[in-house]
């Protein structure tokens, strides 16, 4: 993934000076985030289903390297091909190398983060092979050179002036706001590239192992057009992407759509077990499907493998208050929101370090997360990691190395804890502090600091005693 | 990479990690507790609707055609896609409309480049796609439909209104109740859609407009006799 050279500090103040955009990003949050509500609270046995989700999760984790082997066997029988790239340019070079060898010169493809994670428009773009974004949101993200700013609605950032500006300027159709006449607009040149491409490329939300099946899942139909009218379709998996069986399929997919969108299901739910056969009227020849780790694995080993649990709905991040603020571009990955916070410094390094810090761990996350993942906990592992390797800024590590010598010792405690009440109580009014000198004002902009208790309850134990 | 290199990574991380091993799973198909066919359907035509698809509930085959020959007579021509009469809960449907000088257009959609999408050219100008179901169902109303021979995926892709057949008896309370009884259904052909409602997006400032690249307009015709 190509990484910003700005600090994270330096994309937050970014975010927070487009005020507008900020604007869309939280109405559209909120809204995904009311629609799942709503979605989940007519669901019968929710929390047992979740819980359910939760074990089919796990219990594919710990025996992945089968169920692997389970799921490629049987896409072999199918007459579909599988490769294990290791990381990105593995990947990238085969999907190049296919191309070469059946000529393709136009490849549609459907959403998936997984090719924003290896940079694979670029890759294929260099060696002049036109890649044209097909789902809604990300071709306007492409038209307009822009990134996603959520995992499930691209543009979430975006107003509808934004979007017939850019089609206007990039498509030469004249100007209109009307999201009806966006969308034909879109449709109508879409259809050329649906109906000329050589090659169509896929993420896959789940590979099925018992049957070798794949399910893509597409409110648009994108994903169902680019697996059928295109010679050759490539998806590209996630290690980390299997379920057992088809049962344990259908659960997830009740979850995924409440999750992202509310829906009870999404509209096309397309199950593909194996390239078209011999006595079928249409379909690709060839299908190709390549299983990827790039970082997976180590994350596996690691105690933090519960963030492989996830299904990419995007609920943590319309519940995260930190997200409704700052938008999905402030965290500079293609991961954003509090799953983004822990995989982005897993899979793409110690530049994403500052992101688990960019949480108030109220939990929102836990609570909407379909299969619960303890986001909260491991948004704190990673934390005490970045402490511990040294990565966390200076100012942060002084302060917990006071802390925690001051908590270890009743005496230093005992001082600092009057040096504060003392304090706070000087500068308060009514219990509490309106304005804090320094660095420390932008909490103060916001919001009130409390003042500590007049008296401490050491102080008022000592005094009942007496 | 070598497919034994990359499990062995992938089997070297569990090990790692110490995850527990989860055996017995008590995940099981949903059945649902309706069983009376009368609220089976009334269900399936209500989330149907709710979804944005337009439902046609007919007590025969003959009013099902006729509702089929109504929605023909509003398109700009006579041209249309569909599945094989073997498929379909109408007999001999295509010879009928062919007889009305309707025209069928063929989607068997042939190995080289060009002829491909010349075929791809010609489909484009079907106005209506018509296929049958494999299932409905009714807590989701939503429609499954498989790719073997004689049931095209395009017929409920390129075109702009898809219409699909489907008789009573079809109708089952769950997805887990259809996978618990069809299961191996949803994987004898290439291709098996759970599709529910007409296409649509979000995307612009989260306003839902219908038909982006498949079908804008889904009718199911259910026949109940």
């Amino acid at each position: 993934m190509t990484v910003t050279k700005l600090t994270f500090y330096d994309r937050i103040d970014n975010a927070l000076s487009h005020p507008e955009k900020q604007l869309a990003i939280s109405a559209g949050a909120k809204a995904k985030y009311i629609n799942r509500a709503n979605a989940m609270a007519e669901f019968q046995d929710m929390e047992m289903t979740r819980q359910l989700a939760r074990q089919v999760r796990a219990n594919t984790l710990s025996k992945l390297d089968l169920y692997l082997e389970q799921f490629a066997d049987n896409v072999e029988t199918l007459g579909g091909k599988i490769f294990w790239a290791k990381d990105a340019d593995e990947c990238n070079n085969y999907i190049h190398q296919l191309a070469v060898r059946h000529n393709v010169k136009l490849i549609a493809k459907s959403k998936s983060m997984l090719t924003e994670e290896i940079d694979l428009n670029d890759s294929l773009g260099h060696a002049n092979i036109e890649v044209v974004e097909t789902d809604l949101g990300e071709f306007i993200v492409q038209l307009s050179n822009d990134r996603p700013s959520h995992i499930i609605a691209p543009v979430l950032h975006m107003t509808r002036e934004d979007v017939g500006t850019i089609f206007n300027e990039n498509l030469n159709v004249p100007f209109t706001t009307d999201p009806s006449e966006l969308n034909t607009i879109a449709r109508e040149h879409m259809r050329h590239i649906f109906l000329n491409a050589d090659m169509g490329i896929s993420g896959v939300n789940f590979g099925v192992a018992e049957s070798g099946s794949i399910c893509l899942v597409t409110n648009e139909g994108n994903g169902r057009l680019i697996s059928t009218t295109p010679r050759i379709h490539v998806a590209i998996m996630g290690m980390e992407r299997i379920v057992p069986t088809l049962t344990d399929l259908n659960t997830m997919l009740q979850l995924l759509a409440r999750s992202a969108t509310g829906q009870k299901l999404t509209v096309y739910n397309n199950i593909i077990t194996g390239p078209k056969r011999t006595n079928e009227l249409d379909g690709p020849d060839e299908l190709h499907i390549i299983i990827i780790d790039n970082g997976r694995s180590n994350i596996l080993a690691s105690s933090l493998s519960e963030i492989l649990y996830c299904i990419r709905c995007g609920a943590c991040l319309n519940a995260c208050p930190v997200f409704q603020s700052i938008g999905g571009h402030a965290y500079g990955s293609v991961y954003p929101g509090p799953v983004g916070s822990i995989l982005s410094p897993l899979l793409f390094g110690n530049h994403f370090d500052p992101l688990p810090h960019a949480s108030s761990l109220c939990g929102a996350c836990k609570e909407v997360c379909p299969v619960d993942i303890d986001l909260p906990s491991l948004l704190i592992k990673l934390r005490t990691q970045n402490i511990q390797k040294g990565s966390a800024p200076l100012w942060m590590q002084i302060s917990q190395w006071i802390y925690a010598v001051t908590i270890c010792n009743p005496i230093l405690f005992q001082i600092f804890l009057q040096l504060a009440q003392t304090i706070t109580n000087r500068f308060s009014q009514k219990g509490w502090i309106t304005k804090l000198p320094g660095p420390l004002k932008n909490w103060t902009n916001q919001r009130d600091f409390p003042a500590l208790a007049q008296k401490s309850f050491r102080q008022m134990w000592s005094s009942n005693k007496e | 990479m070598q497919r034994n290199q990359f499990v062995k990574t992938v089997r070297r991380s569990i090990n790692l990690n110490d995850l527990p091993t989860i055996n017995s799973l008590p995940i099981k198909n949903k059945l649902g507790n309706i069983t009376n066919r009368a609220t089976l359907i009334k269900q399936f035509v209500h989330e149907a609707n709710a979804v944005k698809c337009h439902t046609h509930l007919v007590n025969d085959h003959e009013i099902a055609m006729d509702t089929i020959l109504n929605l023909l007579s509003d398109q700009p021509n006579k041209k249309y896609m569909s599945w094989d009469d073997k498929w379909l809960p109408i007999p001999n449907f295509n010879t009928i409309l062919k007889n009305l000088k309707y025209e069928h257009c063929n989607n068997y959609i042939p190995q080289d480049r060009e002829k491909r999408q010349s075929t791809y050219k010609h489909l484009e100008q079907a106005c209506i796609g018509i296929t049958g179901c494999s299932a409905g169902l009714a807590d989701t109303g939503s429609i499954i439909l498989e790719s073997q021979a004689g049931q095209g995926r395009l017929c409920s892709l390129l075109v702009p209104i898809h219409v699909a057949l489907i008789t009573s008896n079809q109708i089952y309370p769950t997805m887990g109740s259809y996978l618990s009884d069809k299961s191996d259904n949803v994987t004898r052909s290439s291709n098996c859609n759970i599709i529910t409602g007409p296409s649509r997006t979000s995307d612009i400032t989260q306003t839902l407009t219908l038909g982006i690249h498949g079908p804008g307009t889904l009718h199911i015709v259910i026949i109940d006799n």
